[in-house]
């Protein structure tokens, strides 16, 4: 057997072995966080990092470039959409907690990962997390498609082949969801 | 709320609606849903959000942006809306068209110093602009040392108004080169061509020292059309402009922020070693690109199939390259996900097979070093494929496989790649044929497919010993590639290693790996396992079930059988005792006597008493026969193990109090209670897996708790406590014992301690005669340890089991073992395959001396005496010697073809003519058979009497040859045929002798004759003499043999010389001389050539020295060749037609598979699990059903109960299908990745209520409601479950989904 970890826990969680789901999570999640902070430390402020690269970072740092392992990629990118939305909903909590409590700058370098700005245009993670988990409670497709769009930012294609189905219905889907949350955080 | 139907259309109507203009959307929204206000409300208000408010939001992925908000004005967020344009002096009109990981794009024009259109990047960075430009500064002295009319150039750089820096370039306007190709359905060689011109760029670039180090498609336009299409490579040298403010390691640094697709990057790329990228770097992405381009999916994509199943097996090859383009392209067309743009496949496909696709995978070699140098050779191998001339690139080296291959095995296999060295070196000359031989293009792919089989093979071969089971997928592997007969030799080096004799599968539910596990052989062979509470009685032999024990509520702790077997005892950890009569099944007693948990269970040596102990504090006994009230011992604490002394007066416990005790069993009281032996009190519950070992003899009692031994004397006496656990008894005196994770011994008198060389066993079963151990190695899997040599000399396949305390037994045989984990599996000591010497073997006439009957049999001249010669039968299949026959003048013994009888020919003495004796297997004599007195047969029978029994065991043709040089033809000879089983003539007719074969079936009435009196093969009626066929050719040699197939239709013949001929009787006339079907030249010099039919006629087998060579018969194509050990002596096919049996002088048999890739495949369904099996397409679809349900019940998980659940309900069983939910439930998983489990539980649970109205059910399902929902599952989704409204009653009901 491969000993890349995550050949073996997307084999483990293709069978359905207990905790192996959890395992992935944990794995794909650490992996992502530690990327995220190192690249952002090493590149300085004024760049940025798509979640796109991250994402097929972490997938080739944990030997997803080993054809096996493709069986469990539904496994793996829905696990690093999670992992993405866990890891930016945090930043913009500590965020605002670290505004609250002093107005400084954040010391540790986790703290230097956030989503974009306070500005009005971007988005308030903390609510489309919140209005992302009530869309999932009515569409679950639809939300499926935004995390792997949107978090895990995959291209169209890949997310319609991961859920299997058409290139049209991820963009109909993805549309919908939108306009659903872009309603529900105007609200 | 809407329902799930209202959601659909709800869907389905915004995704037209958004479609529409905003002023036609009221009306749409009217005349769609008018029906239906909820949805229309809903459809209304999205469509105008859509309309009003949604710009960007969420357009583009998320992304992490630094937290400094000066910094972030830059535009961080795809989240942001486009900011302004850029404002850059010289430059108007701007237009945005592009937007990237590292900026936009934007199409400008250039008002000065010249009109043009131009395309301006737009770098979107922070501080470091500054540095950003010095470092563009000097990078464009690079570039502008590029001028090609295929690379865009860049004329200019600088910083805008918001000190963003930017780069102006050439506009190129076109597509991406894979969306030109695919957009215009341009032809493969088309595509090639534009491709070389991308090279040529490339290579341009490359000659300045500038590389690109992030060729894609994207940065690879094309314009124009045709012929005429001008590829732009862009971005030229942009990376590493960029790279040196951002550190070292920059390029793997930055990729993430603006490389972006990191399947085109060289592995080196990857690892961000910046000292090992260079221009063949470059060529790897190339390679990418023209994978791209005529495959239509990258190499590493997230595209690839599940067809491509061949790669799973190499995955321990590390680094393996990925499918060549004509496989891959295979897969896509096969699965319908790709299409070849030119619509013949075929064609498109053949044209990539072979050269084209060895050009691509030399490009996208992982080592640089074995990719093409650079772009130059990369375009001239495509300019010499475009033009039909050979290339240099060619098949992935076995040199280079097998470098990879000892570094994972550098050790074991020191002498195995010699080995494999030696193939390699032969595969060299392959390839170096193949680049020569380009005129046949099928033929070199066909002798590239072998040469990578045969180094799949050789692997397979040289990996058997470390892990059979991948050897057999190899084997499997490498067999679909080629089916050259260097990959069967391999094939046959692999399979030994298996000796699974079968498996039996009794327990559903699993094995309960804490409780009383238990394997045991009874002395008749019949096999006892254990479940997790019941227990099966097997015919181990024939696989099938005997009898099944039940009963218990709960596991079982232990598991006896009584001495004479006739009684079964087991505890449970229901508190109660059971006992079984072992013959019938029946349930005897029930022993409820113990208020807790059952730990020990032992029977007295005459059965007449079992004992009992339990965490209730006492021991009990009881009378076998009868109710009498049981003797009740009274420890205080709870009782572990419980053993008879031989005499069956006395009773040994050890308990909690880690104190040993003897008790009478005539006053039921405690005769001696040992010291407590140091150490913390054992907990009650730890008294489980207590055992406990007598050693009456040496007065030694030992104890195995806690990871502790004890050894006490009978008197109370403590004489030791070791850390070791898992004692096996091992002799008289002695346990083996798992000690510090390797294996040990104790000696029981001294309580001694001998660790046994390095063997990293933590625990051994000994065979019965001590020589051999069984045990668990440090990969889970049964190794067979030599007790002598302490080595580890075989492995065997499959899981083992994990517990503490992997059950094993040996057959009584001592010859085959058997392992619980968690179906039982029954093992070989010595694998079917592995050869077999026949003790005592001499060096015997060479002849029939191995025929297969229901098992094959061989015989050996075993001594020479003063009573004669004897002769030994074995049962081969046993290992057995069946009998051995001994008579003055016995000359020679073989058996008949079927094996039910055996012949034997006595030389004619003083007081006897010569004579043939007819035997029974059992060596037994049927009758005589008189022979006509003739100076032949005098002192060596054996020399001058020809003979053949035809394949029925029939009858027999006897022939006489005398012996010498030059022979002549024998005055007065007879051909005699007799019935074997009556010993009668039958027949006789004057004949001049030779070496006679039977034509076909007895009453065709034809035997073959050879002989070099005759000076030629023949074919005659033996009742009329008259000849039929004749081959007059002169022999050169001395030995003439020969054969003919069952059907009497072939006549296979060898004349002397190592040449085998095949004739066809049917079509060919008389005179069979000049036109022979086959000539068969594989053969070397030996001083005979042995043959025969094999396989219903489908094959020839010829003998050739230690060789043995099966070719087909009717084209002469070599099947393969047996490497005996030695020179041949006889050879016989089984019944089956499955193996072929093999004798060499010396008594050495050994037993081939007569097609190693199905007996590779056969033993495959034993040994892969029902997804491996799936994508060999191996065995039928029932077997994999078999084997998933194996390793589902094994690997207990709620995911895998889930699946068994649903297997059990494609059975249609509805009950079973539950208890499997509720075991998965049990495992009390709760997470999203479980709701599906409740749910699906939930819905059976509904099923069967809404059937019986069980209120159990209906608790268990509000249960399973409650999970689901704990695990997110949608009120909607469970509300429509089908059957739900069975709950709706329910006041608990309400309070989940009510509201």
């Amino acid at each position: 057997m491969s000993d890349k970890p995550i050949t073996l826990v997307l084999a483990r969680v293709e069978r359905g072995e207990s905790g192996a789901a959890e395992q992935l999570w944990e794995l794909v999640y650490q992996d992502l966080r530690k990327l995220a902070v190192a690249r952002l430390a090493r590149i300085g402020p004024g760049q940025t990092l798509q979640a796109t690269a991250l994402v097929s970072e972490v997938w080739l740092r944990l030997g997803g470039d080993e054809p096996q392992a493709f069986d469990g990629r539904v496994h793996f990118f829905g696990a690093a959409a999670r992992a993405m939305r866990n890891i930016l909903v945090d930043q913009a909590r500590r965020k605002g907690r670290l505004r609250r409590n002093s107005g400084q700058q954040p010391a540790s370098l986790d703290a230097d990962l956030v989503v974009g700005d306070d500005g009005a245009d971007t988005v308030d993670m903390i609510a489309l997390d919140e209005a992302l988990t009530e869309f999932a409670k009515e569409y679950e497709r639809p939300a499926r498609v935004v995390m792997l769009r949107f978090f895990a930012g995959l291209e169209i294609p890949q997310v319609a082949e991961l859920l299997g189905v058409t290139g049209r219905t991820v963009d109909r889907d993805y549309l919908f969801a939108r306009t659903w949350l872009r309603r529900f955080l105007s609200r | 709320m809407l329902d799930d139907a209202q959601k659909d259309r709800l869907m389905d109507l915004f995704a037209v609606g958004a479609g529409l203009p905003a002023a036609e959307r009221a009306g749409f929204v009217a005349r769609e849903c008018g029906d239906d206000p909820a949805v229309q409300e809903e459809l209304a208000e999205l469509l105008e959000v859509e309309a009003a408010e949604l710009a960007g939001f969420l357009v583009a992925p998320a992304v992490a942006a630094p937290a400094d908000p000066a910094a972030a004005t830059g535009g961080p967020a795809v989240l942001a809306p486009r900011g302004p344009l850029p404002q850059i002096e010289g430059y108007t009109d701007f237009e945005r068209i592009a937007d990237g990981g590292m900026g936009s794009v934007y199409k400008a024009q250039q008002r000065r110093p010249v009109r043009r259109e131009v395309a301006i990047k737009l770098i979107r960075t922070g501080l470091d602009s500054d540095d950003v430009l010095a470092r563009f500064a000097a990078e464009r002295q690079a570039l502008a040392l590029m001028s090609h009319p295929y690379i865009a150039s860049v004329h200019d750089a600088g910083v805008d108004a918001l000190g963003r820096p930017f780069l102006v370039m050439e506009f190129v306007d076109g597509p991406p080169i894979n969306e030109f190709c695919d957009g215009r359905r341009l032809p493969l060689d088309d595509r090639l061509r534009l491709f070389v011109k991308v090279c040529r760029a490339v290579e341009h670039a490359h000659r300045r020292g500038v590389l690109h180090r992030d060729l894609k498609p994207s940065n690879v336009l094309v314009s124009g059309r045709g012929d005429e299409a001008m590829p732009k490579i862009i971005d030229f040298g942009i990376a590493k402009a960029l790279e040196g403010t951002l550190g070292e390691r920059s390029i793997h640094t930055l990729e993430g922020s603006f490389l972006g697709t990191p399947e085109y990057m060289a592995p080196e790329q990857i690892e961000g070693s910046v000292q090992r990228i260079d221009t063949r770097s470059d060529v790897y992405s190339l390679g990418v690109l023209l994978y791209e381009l005529i495959v239509g999916a990258r190499p590493i994509d997230a595209t690839r199939l599940r067809d491509a199943s061949v790669v799973k097996v190499t995955q321990i090859v590390r680094d393996s390259l990925p499918p060549k383009p004509s496989t891959r392209l295979r897969g896509l067309l096969a699965a319908g996900t790709g299409a070849v743009p030119t619509g013949d496949d075929a064609r498109w496909l053949r044209r990539l097979c072979g050269d084209l696709d060895w050009i691509v995978m030399k490009a996208l070699e992982k080592e640089p070093d074995r990719r093409y140098g650079s772009a130059r050779e990369l375009a001239e191998d495509l300019d010499n494929f475009l033009s039909h001339r050979p290339v240099s690139a060619g098949p992935p080296s076995g040199l280079y496989q097998l470098r990879k291959f000892a570094r994972r095995y550098r050790v074991q296999f020191a002498a195995g790649v010699l080995v494999l060295l030696s193939l390699v070196l032969g595969l060299t000359g392959t390839l170096w044929f193949l680049v020569e031989s380009k005129r046949n293009e099928a033929d070199a792919v066909r002798r590239a497919r072998q040469a990578e089989g045969v180094r799949i093979a050789a692997e397979a071969a040289l990996i058997a010993p470390a892990d059979p089971n991948l050897a057999l997928l190899l084997a499997l592997e490498a067999s679909a590639l080629t089916d050259d007969v260097a990959v069967r030799r391999s094939i046959y080096d692999a399979l030994p290693q298996h000796a699974l004799r079968r498996r039996l599968i009794g327990h559903d539910q699993g094995i309960d790996q804490g409780g009383g596990v238990l394997v045991q052989y009874l002395a008749d062979g019949r096999l006892l396992d254990s479940g997790a509470s019941d227990a099966v009685l097997w015919d181990a032999d024939a696989g099938t079930q005997l009898r099944r024990f039940v009963g218990p509520r709960d596991s079982l702790s232990a598991l006896v059988i009584d001495p004479g077997e006739r009684l079964l005892l087991g505890g449970s950890y229901d508190g109660r005792a059971y006992l079984w009569d072992l013959a019938t099944g029946a349930l005897l007693r029930v022993i409820e006597d113990h208020g807790d948990e059952l730990r020990g269970c032992a029977f007295a040596v005459d059965g007449s008493r079992f004992a009992t102990s339990s965490l209730d504090g006492t021991a009990r006994v009881f009378a076998t026969g009868g109710d009498r009230v049981p003797l009740v011992l009274e420890h205080g604490v709870a009782v572990g193990a419980v053993a008879f002394m031989p005499d069956g007066e006395r009773l040994v416990t050890f308990a909690a109090d880690r104190r040993m005790r003897v008790w009478d069993l005539a006053t039921g009281r405690s005769v001696l209670a040992s010291e407590a032996v140091a150490g913390p009190p054992i907990g009650a519950h730890a008294t489980r897996g207590t055992e406990l070992f007598l050693a009456a003899g040496i007065e030694r009692v030992a104890v195995s708790c806690e990871g502790t031994i004890r050894v006490f004397a009978t008197d109370g006496r403590s004489v030791a406590g070791i850390d070791a656990m898992l004692p096996r008894r091992y002799g008289e005196d002695r346990l083996l014992v798992g000690l510090d994770g390797r294996l040990g011994v104790i000696d029981l008198r001294t309580g001694g301690v001998e660790r046994l060389a390095d063997v990293p066993l933590t625990s051994a079963m000994p065979s019965p005669d001590g020589r051999f151990a069984v045990g668990v190695g440090e990969t889970y899997d049964h190794c067979l340890l030599d007790l002598s040599s302490m080595q580890i000399v075989r492995r065997y396949l499959g899981p083992a089991d994990r517990s503490p305390r992997p059950p094993i037994a040996f057959h009584p045989d001592g010859k085959r073992f058997a392992v619980l984990a968690p179906e039982v599996r029954i093992w070989d000591l010595k694998p079917e395959f592995a050869p077999f010497d026949l003790p005592d073997a001499r060096p015997g006439p060479q002849g029939q001396s191995a025929a297969w009957g229901d098992d094959p049999i061989a015989v050996v001249r075993a001594a020479d005496g003063p009573g004669g010669t004897s002769w030994d039968v074995w049962d081969v299949a046993a290992r057995r010697r069946s009998c051995t026959i001994q008579r003055p003048g016995l000359s020679f013994v073989e058996p008949v073809p079927g094996g039910a009888m055996l012949l034997g020919g006595i030389s004619a003495n003083d007081h006897s003519p010569a004579a043939l004796v007819v035997f029974d297997v059992a060596g037994r004599p049927l009758h005589e058979i008189p022979l006509p007195a003739r100076p032949a047969f005098g002192q060596d029978l054996f020399a001058a009497l020809r003979r053949a029994v035809d394949a029925s065991g029939r009858l027999l043709v006897t022939t006489e040859a005398t012996v010498g040089q030059p022979p002549l033809p024998l005055q007065g000879a007879l051909l005699q045929v007799h019935d074997l089983q009556t010993g009668a003539l039958v027949s006789e007719i004057p004949h001049p002798g030779g070496v006679p074969t039977w034509v076909g079936a007895p009453d065709t009435g034809l035997v073959a004759m050879a002989g070099w009196q005759l000076r030629f093969l023949e074919v005659l009626d033996w009742r009329t003499g008259e000849v039929r066929a004749r081959v007059s050719r002169p022999p050169d040699g001395m030995h003439l043999e020969a054969a003919v197939s069952p059907d009497g239709r072939y006549l296979l013949g060898t004349l002397g010389e190592p040449l085998a001929f095949v004739w066809d009787l049917h079509s060919a006339g008389e005179d069979l001389s000049d036109r022979p079907l086959v000539t068969y030249t594989g053969l070397e010099s030996a001083s005979g050539y042995p043959c025969g039919f094999v396989a219903d006629g489908r094959l020839c087998w010829v003998a050739c020295g230690d060789d043995v060579h099966l070719f087909e018969t009717v084209t002469g194509r070599v099947f393969t060749v047996l490497h005996l050990s030695g020179n041949f002596v006889g050879l016989a096919e089984s019944p089956d037609g499955a193996q072929l049996l093999t004798q060499t002088i010396g008594g050495r048999v050994q037993r081939f598979p007569l097609d190693p890739v199905a007996a590779a495949r056969r033993m495959a369904v034993g040994q892969l699990d029902g997804k491996q099996l799936a994508q060999y397409r191996i065995g039928t679809p029932e077997q994999r059903r078999a084997a998933e349900r194996v390793f589902l019940v094994a690997n207990v998980s709620p995911g895998n109960q889930a699946r068994l659940g649903r297997m059990a309900l494609a059975d249609g069983d509805l009950d079973a299908a539950i208890a499997c939910y509720e075991r998965g439930a049990g495992l009390g998983v709760l997470g999203p990745y479980y709701e599906y489990l409740y749910r699906e539980q939930l819905e059976l649970l509904c099923r069967r209520l809404a059937v019986d109205g069980d209120p159990a059910d209906r608790a268990a399902a509000l249960v399973a409601l409650e999970r689901a929902l704990l695990c997110g599952a949608s009120r909607a989704a469970l509300l429509a479950l089908p059957g739900i409204d069975a709950l709706r009653a329910s006041p608990r009901f309400e309070e989940l989904l009510g509201g």
